[in-house]
């Protein structure tokens, strides 16, 4: 794949990919560097086929935000002094979607995200993530089991 | 159950009216240009030093069949712009801009197997003093081995050096800071414990939208393996000419 032909599939791509970032890290900062680290990786090593292109993206975004992690390293917001993205979370607070993802923990918002918004199945969840079809579907159960509490809790 | 084609609805209505940044900033352009100059910087580095390696070792050759000396070929690590050991310990990184002048006994270590460099992260230089068998054993992933110096070049991203040593842990322990001037230029030093017996020492240099680290790890004890102490890494950290 050209580096032209990747950069117009990632532009077909971004507003999906950024705005289920956006659902999962909650802050625009650390999505828009996500996913240009995704698209560096792509530039480098782009995904074997197209039709996993969203997938890929998505995951490869998500672990780019892990690398500081893995690191004994603060997050960067404290060195900013910024406690986060306020404009987002709010946003988020008000949806019905936001609150039910924010009981949720990073990892169970990206598979529930990559489910049902990307409209990836488990078996191209677990692909993605690197993980067994059973993790998926035991992580996908919490999510929902969390979510549906949260709704009785409303309700 | 959940009504799984509901959600599917409202997780699209819902995430779909989230902001957009404008398109421009889309694709890192930036990022792209600057992560190519180093690469054909070192391409061009790589080719002189073949060419000029190739110029030496034919004139040496000539000398030598004319006197009956022994030739010596200098020693190229590639792809390592130039690292040159025996007669010259000097150590220069045409790439990213700066030299260092090691041990005789030192080498550079081999590249870090496995673990994700952090995103920002554009080279990553391991100098050593111990021997293969010994490095082999002490190395894992994400861990700098005490008593070897690495030299890391990253993309800065607007992040003073003070910020970077906070990010580096610096901030989550009880930490030493100081500042210093490296090659004439100022850099923020700190000093963390990384556990009882280890400590972290760390020299910050801003060099325009790049942040060049030196660190190293003491510790346990004064002395690591060949009798290197802080003295020796500081003496190293020292040496480094910047262009």
């Amino acid at each position: 794949m050209t580096a032209e032909r990747w950069a117009e599939l990632y532009r077909l791509e971004f507003p999906r990919i950024y705005r289920a970032l956006l659902a999962v890290l909650r802050d625009r900062e650390r999505a828009l560097d996500a996913l240009h680290d995704a698209f560096v990786a792509g530039l480098r090593h782009p995904p074997a086929h197209d039709a996993d292109l969203a997938g890929w993206l998505f995951v490869v975004a998500v672990r780019s935000t892990r690398r500081f992690r893995r690191l004994p390293l603060l997050p960067l917001e404290w060195v900013t002094g910024s406690s986060g993205d306020d404009e987002i979370e709010a946003a988020l607070d008000r949806m019905e979607v936001g609150r039910l993802l924010a009981g949720l923990t990073e990892r169970q918002r990206a598979m529930v995200v990559a489910q049902f918004y990307l409209g990836l199945d488990h078996r191209e969840i677990a692909r993605h993530f690197g993980v067994k079809t059973g993790t998926v579907s035991a992580t996908l159960a919490q999510a929902k089991a969390r979510m549906r509490a949260e709704v009785r809790n409303v309700s | 159950m959940f009504p799984e084609l509901s959600i599917e609805r409202i997780f699209h209505r819902e995430i779909d009216s989230l902001p957009l940044p404008p398109e421009s900033a889309w694709i890192p352009n930036g990022l792209r240009a600057r992560r190519s100059v180093p690469l054909t910087a070192l391409v061009i580095c790589a080719t002189a030093v073949l060419v000029f390696g190739a110029v030496i070792t034919v004139r040496y050759a000539g000398d030598a069949a004319g006197t009956g000396r022994r030739v010596t070929t200098p020693l190229v690590a590639l792809p390592r712009p130039t690292c040159l050991r025996g007669g010259c310990n000097v150590y220069r990184n045409d790439a990213f801009g700066y030299g260092i002048v090691l041990p005789a006994d030192w080498r550079v270590a081999p590249a870090r197997r496995g673990g994700t460099p952090p995103s920002t992260e554009l080279d990553h230089v391991e100098f050593t003093g111990q021997t293969s068998d010994e490095w082999t054993h002490l190395v894992g992933v994400d861990v700098v081995v005490p008593w070897d110096l690495v030299v890391e070049v990253h993309e800065r991203r607007g992040v003073l050096a003070m910020d970077w040593s906070r990010v580096d842990g610096c901030g989550l322990n009880p930490c030493v800071v100081g500042e210093t001037r490296l090659s004439q230029a100022p850099a923020y030093t700190a000093s963390w414990a990384i556990s009882p017996s280890l400590r972290m020492h760390a020299y910050y240099l801003e060099r325009g939208d790049r942040m060049l680290i030196l660190r190293y790890v003491t510790g346990p004890g004064t002395e690591g393996p060949h009798a290197v102490t802080e003295r020796t890494l500081q003496e190293i950290v020292g040496s480094i000419t910047l262009d």
